[in-house]
C-alpha cells in the first residue's frame, strides 16, 4: 500500500521522519514521489516577490487612509473625526467667532430696545400715585418683573458686598451720611423741589 | 506640546508614539487585542499601525495571487479597507495576521474569479529588478527573472484552493491548521490541495525542475 498524500506531504516537508514510514524504504514509486514533491517545493519557494519602491509603502498607507475616509459605509467619517479632530476644531473656531460677532452686531440690536423705545418707556413711567413703574413695566414685559423680583430684596450693603455697587456711587454716599448731613441734604432737596414745582 | 509634536512627525512615527485613551502605553507596545480595542475606540494611529505591520505580507500574498504590482496594490488596499469595516466583528480567535490573510485570500479569489484567467504575470521583466540578485551576473539575472515569471504563470493556472494552499504554505509559512482556518476547510483538505498543487506544478514546469 503506497503512502497517502498526507504522508507524502509530511515527509516531503520534513515534518515527519522517513524512518517512521517503513514502506518508503522498500517502494521506489513513493520515494520518487517524495523526491518530486521536494523538487517542486524547492523551485516554488525560490520565487521572490519583487520589492516595490521604498516610497510605495508610504503612498500605500496614505491610499488606505484616503480609502477609509471616502468609504461610503460610513465608518470612515468616524475615523476622519477621530484622526482630524484637533485641526477640524481649530478650523471651525474662527467661523464660530465670526458668527458670534455677526450675531452681536446684526441680530442683537433688533432684540434690544432702541434709544427711541427707551425714551418712550421713560415717558410711560407714571407719576407718583398713579401706580408704580414696576407694575407698568411688568405689564409690558414679564422679564422685567422677574428682574425686579430678583433685585427687590437686595439692600445696598448686599449689593456692595457682591461688588455691584461702587463706593464712589451716589447711593453709597447717601447711605453713609451722618444725621446732620442727612438733615442738610433733606433741606437742600426740599428747596430744589420747591423751586422746580414753582 | 505632545499633540504638536505628533502632528510634526510622519504618520508612521505618530502612530507609534500615540497613546490610547484607556491605556497609557504607546500604541507600538500594545498587544494585538489592545490594538484592535484602540481602533474601535477611535484612537488615531492605531489602524495605521496595523497597516504598517502587515502591509508587506498582505501585498506579497496579493502579488502571488495576481502576479502584477498594480493589481496587488489595489487588492492590498481593498484588504485593509475591508478589515477596517470588519474590525468590530474581529473576536480575537485568531491572530490579526491570520484574519487579514483570510480577508486577503477572499479578496484575491473574488478578483481572480471576476477577471479572465491570469495566464501570466502582467509585469514586464524590468519590474523585477528590485529583487535582490546582486550576486548574479547580468545573464544569470535575466535567466532567473524569466524562470521566475514562468513559475508565477504556472502558479496562476492552479485552481483557486490549490493556489491558496500553496501560497499560504510555501510563502507565508502558515501551518496546515491555520490555512484550514483561513480557507474554511479541514486540515486533510488543505494537505490534499497542497499535494495536488505540487503535482500540477510538476507537470506545468516539466522543463524547469
Amino acid at each position: 500500500m503506497h503512502l497517502t498524500p498526507d504522508e507524502l506531504i509530511d515527509v516531503a516537508e520534513g515534518t515527519r521522519r522517513e524512518s517512521s514510514l517503513p514502506h518508503l524504504a522498500s517502494c521506489g514509486v513513493c520515494r520518487r514521489q517524495v523526491a518530486d514533491l521536494r523538487a517542486v517545493l524547492s523551485t516554488v519557494a525560490s520565487i521572490q516577490v519583487p520589492e516595490p519602491s521604498p516610497l510605495f509603502w508610504e503612498h500605500f498607507s496614505v491610499r488606505v487612509r484616503d480609502a477609509i475616509a471616502a468609504d461610503p459605509a460610513g465608518s470612515g467619517w468616524r475615523w476622519v473625526w477621530t484622526r482630524f479632530r484637533t485641526p477640524l476644531v481649530l478650523a471651525a473656531a474662527p467661523a464660530v467667532l465670526v458668527l458670534c460677532v455677526l450675531g452681536a452686531r446684526v441680530i442683537a440690536p433688533r432684540l434690544l430696545p432702541s434709544h427711541d423705545a427707551t425714551a418712550s418707556l421713560a415717558s410711560s413711567v407714571p407719576a407718583a400715585g398713579q401706580g408704580t413703574a414696576r407694575d407698568t413695566l411688568a405689564s409690558d414685559d414679564p422679564s422685567f418683573l422677574l428682574v425686579a423680583d430678583l433685585a427687590g430684596p437686595i439692600d445696598l450693603d448686599t449689593a456692595e458686598e457682591a461688588g455691584l455697587a461702587d463706593q464712589s456711587s451716589a447711593e453709597h454716599a447717601v447711605a453713609h451720611l451722618s444725621q446732620g448731613e442727612l438733615k442738610e441734604l433733606h433741606r437742600l432737596l426740599k428747596r430744589e423741589l420747591g423751586n422746580s414745582t414753582n | 506640546m505632545a499633540s504638536s509634536l505628533a502632528w510634526s512627525l510622519p504618520p508612521t512615527t505618530w502612530a507609534a508614539v500615540s497613546m490610547t485613551e484607556t491605556d497609557t502605553r504607546p500604541l507600538a507596545a500594545l498587544d494585538e487585542r489592545s490594538l484592535i480595542d484602540a481602533c474601535l475606540a477611535g484612537e488615531a494611529g492605531a489602524f495605521d499601525l496595523i497597516v504598517e505591520r502587515h502591509r508587506r505580507s498582505i501585498y506579497q500574498l496579493c502579488y502571488r495571487f495576481v502576479g502584477n504590482h498594480e493589481d496587488a496594490s489595489d487588492l492590498s488596499q481593498d484588504v485593509f479597507l475591508r478589515a477596517f469595516r470588519g474590525l468590530k466583528n474581529f473576536r480575537g480567535q485568531s491572530s490579526i495576521a491570520t484574519w487579514l490573510y483570510r480577508i486577503g485570500v477572499n479578496v484575491c479569489l473574488n478578483r481572480v474569479n471576476a477577471k479572465a484567467p491570469l495566464n501570466q504575470p502582467a509585469d514586464p521583466i524590468d519590474d523585477y529588478q528590485l529583487v535582490d540578485v546582486r550576486s548574479d551576473s547580468p545573464a544569470d539575472r535575466i535567466l532567473k527573472q524569466e524562470r521566475d515569471a514562468r513559475v508565477r504563470a504556472a502558479i496562476a493556472q492552479l485552481p483557486e484552493k490549490q493556489r491558496a494552499a500553496l501560497i499560504l504554505r510555501t510563502y507565508h509559512e502558515m501551518s496546515h491548521q491555520e490555512i484550514a482556518d483561513v480557507l474554511g476547510s479541514s486540515v486533510g483538505a488543505v494537505k490534499a490541495n497542497f499535494f495536488h498543487a505540487l503535482g500540477h506544478l510538476k507537470k506545468l514546469l516539466i522543463d524547469e525542475i
